[in-house]
């Protein structure tokens, strides 16, 4: 039933259904012809709900309208396209997965050389599907003997053409049919007054040093979520003559599913004239990676105003970060720096620090395509300097204490919850360039994680991996790049294996011995022997610099070591831990020693 | 010699506590407004309405109305029609304030074969006190 008031003025100003219902009956009790309004088997009653249905109707759609008008709350894929349209964004489409690999075949060569064209199959099996790599360009096969071999990148995905006439009328846009295109593989050839032979137009991304005679194609998302080309207007590009044919060759991905193929079999015969002698052979020199979905409404959302504040152009720290992301999609942080701030200083750089996707360190590959592309947008005077980024491990060891009486978890459960708490943290503050870790914050992280947990101690050390060669002098640098701490009273050469240290390594063997490194709190790193119950200086092989966070192993060798690495411990001066530059800090599940006292309150 | 009170019949002026239009929308021939009906009648009307509304069939509010065309596909017997009086009367109490029902009568006419139910509701009606109304409607399959 509606409220009692009586209104002279129709309110429809409600959005939803009953609201608007209910804003009728209020207006119908300023009359006394027909009083039975309020009833729901009413014909005026029924009649007020179409009323109501219809202005909620007409509200709903303009919320729509208004909603998609702006790129803030746009939620259909075309209005985001159309938005970004005039932002002079183009949305990422999905990318193909790339792979490395060496083919060897053994043939005649009676018509050598071979040529592999560009389209040429591969295929390969990922969870159990079968998934077609092909190759991304024609590739001339020779050899003085009867072994051949060629090396390719190959991509997930087949090539396929569409064919548009070119015609009279103004403004043609040509549709690309698929949309799975990655449009990365967009080649167009045009060929004009029935000629057999066709100009490549290659794409543009921005209208500077174009010519009428510019053979260039323009790419932009179209109102139906498709991508389509266009062609200049004879001032900004040349534009096809009349009825010239327009074959616009491109390749179709899966996605994300083409990621991770690791063996793969030749589906075509290189010599392409039944020439081979025996089968191909193939190794695979990289599997398959970098495939990504197309570019989510979100990202969109978020990139698209700012590459518009960037203009393709890499100034301030923000323009790498922003640019280098929107074009690589695997790319997971960048953190960019002055080459003014890294010892010694290297002025007119900046340096780029980027950590990719499902890949430990940077590939040279990798290096050269960001260079190549960040170099065509910095200042003429700026050289960009891509590094590797550099992990800080983070060790946290914890003492949980919780109370009984108010859970019925085991100390087991809380062990957990305590370990995923600190994973959560790990994934949301750290593991990034630029983070910090906030001791506090950690501890209250585990506080919170369980009702039942009153109060925690935690400690965090940072460690580094290293790798030393077995059996060899040499000298390892390890740079923390925080101050470390340095009030620890000087150890003597043998001392009790309870007495805290700012340095430490994990164990390994010397001279038959089990042994660590340590620090002697007056700046010497040396080699001590380990028992359970105290350590024996064996001798010095380096100092480390508490205020720089510096350790410089001079004429370091070991016998051996377990697995891959050793660890070297350091406890921070400061509690909170900063990365700066290139360093990123990590939490490794690993690393993580959870305690856990019950109590009863 | 009759009295000038001969003529004139008192008639008190009938007091409107419901009123509606009509379902067809139909003018008053007279003033060429939309004719009206009230009282028991738009009660009538309304409940007319309501039975043969099937449930969901309203805007926003599925629970007005009646499942008696569903019911029209069961076996014609004393159990259907005990299931129809139940469904009157349950749609009645929930959707018509206005009214009380008194008595729910179902019959199939003369021949088994008509098809047909004959529904006759006896209602009494808040705000019109000590009279009792009927409303007669038939209920057939139209497919």
């Amino acid at each position: 039933m509606a409220n009692n008031s009586l209104s002279s003025s129709l309110n429809l100003t409600q959005l939803d259904f009953f609201g608007l219902k209910n804003s009728f009956k209020s207006y119908l009790r300023g009359q006394a012809i027909f009083k039975d309004y309020d009833f729901d088997g009413a014909a005026f009653n029924i009649l007020l709900e179409e009323l109501a249905y219809n202005t909620y109707k007409n509200a709903f759609m303009t919320n729509m309208l208004f909603s998609e008008g702006f790129i803030d709350s746009a939620q259909l894929r075309t209005s985001l396209f159309s938005h970004s349209k005039e932002l002079n964004y183009l949305p990422r489409s999905v990318r193909s997965a790339k792979a490395k690999v060496a083919v060897t075949f053994e043939a005649t060569g009676e018509t050598q050389p071979y040529i592999i064209v560009k389209g040429s199959m591969f295929s390969t099996l990922i969870k159990s599907k079968s998934y077609t790599f092909t190759t991304p360009e024609t590739l001339i096969v020779a050899s003085a003997n009867t072994t051949f071999n060629f090396t390719t990148d190959i991509y997930e995905g087949i090539y396929i053409d569409d064919s548009y006439v070119f015609q009279s009328q103004p403004n043609q846009r040509f549709k690309l049919t698929n949309k799975n295109v990655d449009t990365q593989s967009i080649s167009i050839v045009v060929y004009e007054d029935g000629s057999q032979i066709g100009d490549i137009y290659k794409i543009s991304p921005t209208l500077l040093d174009l010519t009428e005679l510019s053979k260039v194609f323009f790419l932009q998302t179209s109102e139906t979520g498709q991508y389509e080309i266009y062609f200049g207007d004879n001032v900004l590009g040349r534009q096809p003559k009349l009825n010239a044919t327009i074959v616009i060759n491109y390749r179709i991905s899966a996605g994300l599913k083409g990621n991770g193929a690791r063996v793969f079999s030749v589906d075509f015969d290189p010599t392409v004239r039944n020439e081979l002698t025996s089968t191909p052979r193939l190794t695979v020199i990289e599997p398959s990676k970098n495939a990504s979905e197309e570019e989510t409404n979100e990202s969109i959302r978020y990139y698209a105003p700012r590459a518009f504040q960037v203009q393709e152009r890499a100034v301030t720290a923000t323009d790498y970060e922003i640019s280098l992301k929107t074009e690589f999609p695997e790319i997971n942080a960048v953190s960019v720096y002055g080459g003014e701030l890294v010892d010694p200083p290297q002025f007119g750089k900046v340096f780029v620090a980027i950590d990719i996707s499902d890949v430990e360190g940077l590939p040279e590959a990798k290096k050269t395509d960001y260079f190549n592309f960040l170099k065509r947008r910095s200042p003429f005077s700026i050289d960009p300097v891509i590094v590797e980024p550099k992990i800080t491990y983070l060790s946290v060891s914890t003492l949980v204490r919780y109370n009984l009486n108010v859970t019925t978890n085991t100390i087991n459960r809380i062990k957990t919850i305590v370990m995923s708490a600190i994973i959560d943290y790990n994934t949301n503050f750290l593991n990034d360039f630029q983070s910090t870790l906030r001791l506090s914050q950690l501890a209250k992280q585990i506080d919170n994680s369980d009702i039942s947990i009153i109060s925690n101690i935690t400690n965090v050390a940072m460690y580094k991996k290293i790798s030393p060669t077995r059996g060899i002098l040499q000298n390892i640098v390890i740079n923390f790049d925080v101050a470390l701490l340095d009030t620890i009273p000087n150890q003597q050469d043998q001392y009790s294996a309870t007495d805290q240290k700012t340095i430490y390594s994990s164990l390994f063997k010397y001279n038959g011995a089990t042994c660590m490194l340590e620090d002697d709190s007056n700046g010497t790193i040396r080699i001590v022997k380990f028992t359970q119950s105290e350590r024996v200086k064996v001798k010095d092989v380096g100092t480390v610099n508490y205020s720089t966070g510096v350790i410089s192993l001079v004429n370091f060798s070991l016998d051996d070591y377990d697995g891959s690495f050793l660890k070297v411990y350091a406890i921070p001066e400061d509690k909170d831990i900063a990365s700066t530059k290139n360093i990123i800090l990590q939490v490794e599940p690993s690393e993580i020693t959870i305690n856990v006292e019950a109590l009863r309150l | 010699m009759p009295s000038r009170a001969d003529f004139y019949t008192i008639e008190q002026k009938k007091v409107e506590t419901y009123s509606d239009f009509l379902t067809d929308l139909d003018m008053n021939p007279l003033t060429g407004y939309l004719a009206r009906v009230i009282n028991e009648e738009s009660v009538k009307q309304s409940l007319k309405s309501l039975l043969l509304t099937q449930r969901t069939e309203r805007f926003f509010q599925p629970w007005i109305g009646s499942k008696l065309n569903g019911m029209l596909f069961e076996l014609n017997g004393p159990v259907l029609n005990m299931n129809l009086e139940n469904e009157i009367k349950m749609t009645i109490e929930n959707c018509e304030p206005r009214v009380a029902v008194v008595k729910i009568v179902i019959s199939n006419g003369q021949d088994f074969d008509e098809n047909n139910i004959y529904v006759t509701v006896v209602f009494s009606i808040n705000n019109i006190p000590h009279q009792t109304f009927d409303f007669d409607f038939t209920l057939n399959r139209i497919r």
